[in-house]
């Protein structure tokens, strides 16, 4: 196992946990995007390249993608006291 | 009221005393056109209109205003009483649930713990079935990449589960949000499908412009190339499907449309998914019984070979980019 993988996984652990503790919802599908995208990295370290293309594709566009358009459908997007961000959805 | 003459003043207290004397008997709901007693027989019959009384409505919205304020003390409450009390049930639910979670993550750990070193060649994993995958793969599927021979020759039937578990999600997701506009009424309708125009920002368009066809292009190489390299019609179309959605996104409906729209996308699935079974239903048939296919191999590298792989590639890779972007278009609601 190279520095690399070591550094990643450490990553990965900590994107893992701090969703649960952050407030945000935004941040926290954000979070979770960053986790997929360490994970991609890690199935292409050890040899499946297979897995990482389809976790780029499915873990980091589509899931985040049906999340953040959730969080617009209950207006969980609205920052409190502040108004909405119309140029983004 | 100063412009009136002493007549008109004293015909409007008239009608002021009336209807203060009469408020009582004001029906809560007026219907139009008002019922006669049936002295015109049944000739014709009006449609009634029942219109609520204002006043009537300002006592449901009353009322609804009080149930929502009545519920959020409530719950302001029970969550008081919970950090408050330590002997209250929602206090015990919390520490049952951490526990049941912990422990939950300590089987997990121990049995990775116990699982085999990867790769070692002692594992259960490396039995007879994968050596027989890797020896004898490229020579019975003709596909270099084995895991493309893997999924959509030895196990194609398996993968032919998956495309219809997701045929049917999206088609439940898309029959009911339907049946739920069905209920609108015109007006709804007309601002349910006000057209998305995109958004403003000027670097995101630019962005996306040069980029959007490279990453069509890509997903369609990944899908036409599983065979031989990695990837294949699930990847490929999950590509293929978020460029489309990234496009709509950024340059808004009119444009989109030129590429695809949802009824396009229900044709594609179900076309692919058909094709996939009719094509796979003659390899079962033909393989399972020792008949001789007529579906030649190809020279292995090249890109028409692997027999059906290619095709089922296809078929997969269509169903997913349109499950991707139906599954996008009917959440997105641009007129809230």
């Amino acid at each position: 196992m190279t520095t690399v993988e070591i550094l990643l996984l450490l990553f990965l652990i900590a994107c893992a946990i701090s969703v649960f503790f952050i407030k945000n919802l935004l941040n926290a599908v954000i979070v979770f995007m960053s986790y997929s995208t360490i994970m991609a990295v890690l199935w292409l370290s050890i040899e499946s390249p297979d897995l990482a293309i389809t976790e780029a594709a499915v873990g980091c566009g589509v899931t985040t993608l049906l999340f953040i358009l959730t969080l617009k459908k209950i207006n969980a997007l609205k920052e409190e006291g502040g108004e909405e961000d119309e140029r983004t959805f | 009221m100063s412009g009136l003459s002493e007549e008109g003043k004293k015909d409007v207290k008239k009608f002021t005393d009336w209807v203060n004397a009469n408020s009582e008997e004001i029906p809560p709901e007026i219907v139009y056109p008002p019922k006669h007693d049936d002295h015109h027989g049944h000739g014709h019959e009006h449609k009634e209109i029942v219109i609520p009384h204002e006043e009537t409505l300002r006592e449901k919205m009353a009322k609804r205003e009080h149930i929502d304020e009545n519920f959020q003390e409530e719950w302001q409450n029970v969550m008081q009483k919970a950090n408050d009390d330590p002997s209250s049930p929602e206090r015990w639910y919390r520490l049952a649930s951490s526990i049941g979670g912990a422990l939950i993550v300590l089987v997990l750990l121990i049995t990775v713990a116990n699982l085999p070193r990867f790769g070692s060649p002692d594992a259960p994993a490396m039995n007879e079935v994968a050596r027989r995958y890797l020896e004898s793969g490229l020579q019975e599927t003709g596909a270099v990449n084995s895991v493309a021979g893997m999924i959509l020759d030895y196990r194609a039937f398996d993968t032919l589960g998956e495309s219809v578990v997701l045929f049917t999600a999206t088609v439940t997701v898309i029959f009911l949000l339907q049946q739920k506009e069905r209920n609108h009424n015109k007006e709804d309708i007309e601002a349910v499908d006000g057209n998305y125009k995109g958004i403003r920002s000027l670097p995101a368009k630019v962005i996306v412009a040069i980029t959007f066809p490279f990453i069509i292009l890509y997903g369609i190489y990944i899908v036409l190339n599983g065979h031989l390299s990695p990837g294949g019609g699930f990847s490929g179309g999950a590509i293929i499907g978020a460029g489309l959605v990234l496009n709509h996104l950024v340059f808004g409906q009119e444009f989109s449309e030129k590429f695809i729209n949802v009824n396009k996308c229900k044709k594609l699935m179900a076309g692919g998914l058909f094709v996939y079974i009719a094509l796979k239903t003659y390899s079962i048939l033909t393989g399972a019984n020792g008949i001789n296919s007529h579906i030649p191999l190809g020279k292995a590298g090249s890109i028409f070979s692997g027999g059906l792989i290619f095709p089922l590639n296809i078929c997969v890779g269509v169903v997913v980019a349109c499950t991707v972007f139906s599954l996008y278009s009917l959440f997105t609601d641009w007129s809230s």
